[in-house]
């Protein structure tokens, strides 16, 4: 007689549903339309394991529970992300090792459209703040922070901020800062065309940067490192494990740990991170009105971002000496290196002749940089 | 409870950080990599550099 009670089916309410088909359609979209499937696919699933009823795979280790009674998804979810919040962080070791500095250092004004798209993420704090103060939502300085966060377009610094500051929204604020960066291709070109001329656009810049030597790439992450530890520590976490990712790969002499970093390590802390992203939407978390409202809000960061970095890209068109595409600006929204592909695109379109996409490489990981001390800074006064 | 003033010192002193490391940033990067990029030169003129990237790290 109990077993119809032991069916999950029997617990399954409209909200897990529609988790469930939110999840699907993430990993439909990984697979059949290609959007950051790394990302999209994983998550998909745990949004699905998430929401399958009387599994136990949610439930956190505590002292009171027995052997084997804490649930998978709830051990890396609670060790990983909340209470150690060390997968973001290893994450970032990964893309360090990842990161090519060479157009950046090749051409360091990268650095200010990087600093200028991080506007966005100042909006939609202030919006943030104004729906808590007009009692729309609950929202205080610490949910305001890890929704504005959402702007800076770069997941596991997302992640980071939000575990920190306000865990209850950490699925909802990744899985808006995912899907909008699988976006960019759609967010961006109508806000880069509403903010330039067609003759702005059509500019266009030398193909070739200048060769970076080796010593500039070695000394750079150091130099990172320093100048960011010491001036906002709390940023440290992010692009201190950035800056040694990357001091792996130009050091030139520790292939193999560069290698692994790049590839078998990035790949096994994707799989776990992303899991447990997905794993933290539950419906009883999700299905709430302000799930909308950081969805929206998130969005207001991202175009925010980008209309800040088209900007500045026109401000240093204008003061430049030599012609400069203010497209450029666009890719100062991190979302590497999707965003620095759409101002790529967008040049062509409007002059065949351009090729961007190195030049917009430099602002598109200065991008991650800014959105990493900014996220230093929220935490150093919020935190 | 949260005010304002709070809110205001967080977004300006946030806008103010990311502009002024980026900026000091931007300024670095130049400054190093014309030193740099001359000590690289004379490395390899002198025939100093040779090699460096074949160590492995075994």
């Amino acid at each position: 007689m109990e077993l119809p009670y032991q069916l999950g089916f029997f617990a399954l309410t409209w909200g897990h549903l529609i988790l469930i088909c939110v999840g699907l359609t993430f990993i439909y979209l990984a697979i059949a339309k290609r959007r950051e499937p790394y990302e999209l696919l994983p998550i998909g699933a745990g949004m699905i394991l998430a929401n399958l009823p009387l599994t136990g795979l949610l439930v956190e280790p505590n002292s009171s529970l027995g052997a084997g009674q804490a649930g998978l998804l709830g051990i890396l979810r609670y060790y990983g992300i909340f209470h150690f919040t060390v997968l973001p962080q290893l994450i970032f070791l990964g893309l360090g090792a990842m990161t090519d500095f060479g157009p950046l250092l090749a051409d360091p004004k990268g650095f200010l459209l990087g600093a200028a798209a991080q506007i966005g993420i100042f909006i939609a704090f202030a919006g943030a703040l104004a729906l808590g103060f007009w009692g729309i939502a609950d929202f205080g300085l610490k949910e305001a922070c890890a929704i504005a966060i959402i702007g800076g377009a770069d997941g596991p610094t997302t992640i980071y901020t939000t575990a920190i500051l306000a865990p209850e929204l950490m699925g909802i604020t990744a899985v808006a800062a995912y899907s909008y960066m699988a976006m960019v291709s759609i967010i961006q070109p109508p806000i880069i065309r509403a903010l330039t001329t067609r003759k702005e656009r059509e500019t266009h810049m030398e193909s070739q940067l200048r060769e970076v030597s080796k010593l500039e790439r070695i000394v750079f992450p150091i130099m990172l490192l320093l100048v960011v530890g010491l001036l906002v520590p709390r940023a440290a976490p992010l692009v201190g494990m950035f800056a040694v990712g990357n001091l792996l790969r130009e050091s030139g002499v520790v292939d193999r740990l560069s290698e692994t970093a790049q590839t078998s390590f990035t790949n096994i802390i994707t799989i776990i991170l992303m899991l447990c992203i997905g794993a933290s939407l539950p419906a009883e978390l999700v299905m709430k009105k302000e799930t909308l409202m950081v969805l929206g809000l998130g969005l207001v960061a991202f175009c925010g971002g980008t209309a800040g970095g088209v900007l500045m890209g026109k401000l240093m068109s204008l003061l430049s000496k030599h012609p400069f595409n203010p497209i450029l600006g666009a890719a100062g929204v991190s979302a590497v290196p999707m965003a620095a592909r759409v101002a790529n695109h967008e040049g062509q379109r409007a002059n065949p002749r351009n090729f961007l996409l190195m030049h917009a490489m430099g602002p598109n990981v200065a991008g991650v940089i800014g959105s990493a001390i900014v996220a230093g800074v929220f935490l150093g006064m919020v935190g | 409870m949260w005010t304002w003033n709070q809110a205001g010192e967080v977004a300006i002193y946030g806008i103010l950080t990311v502009f002024v490391i980026l900026t000091l940033l931007t300024v670095l990067v130049r400054l190093s990599g014309m030193v740099l990029s001359r000590i690289d030169k004379r490395r390899k003129s002198t025939g100093m550099g040779k090699g460096d990237t074949d160590k492995r790290g075994d």
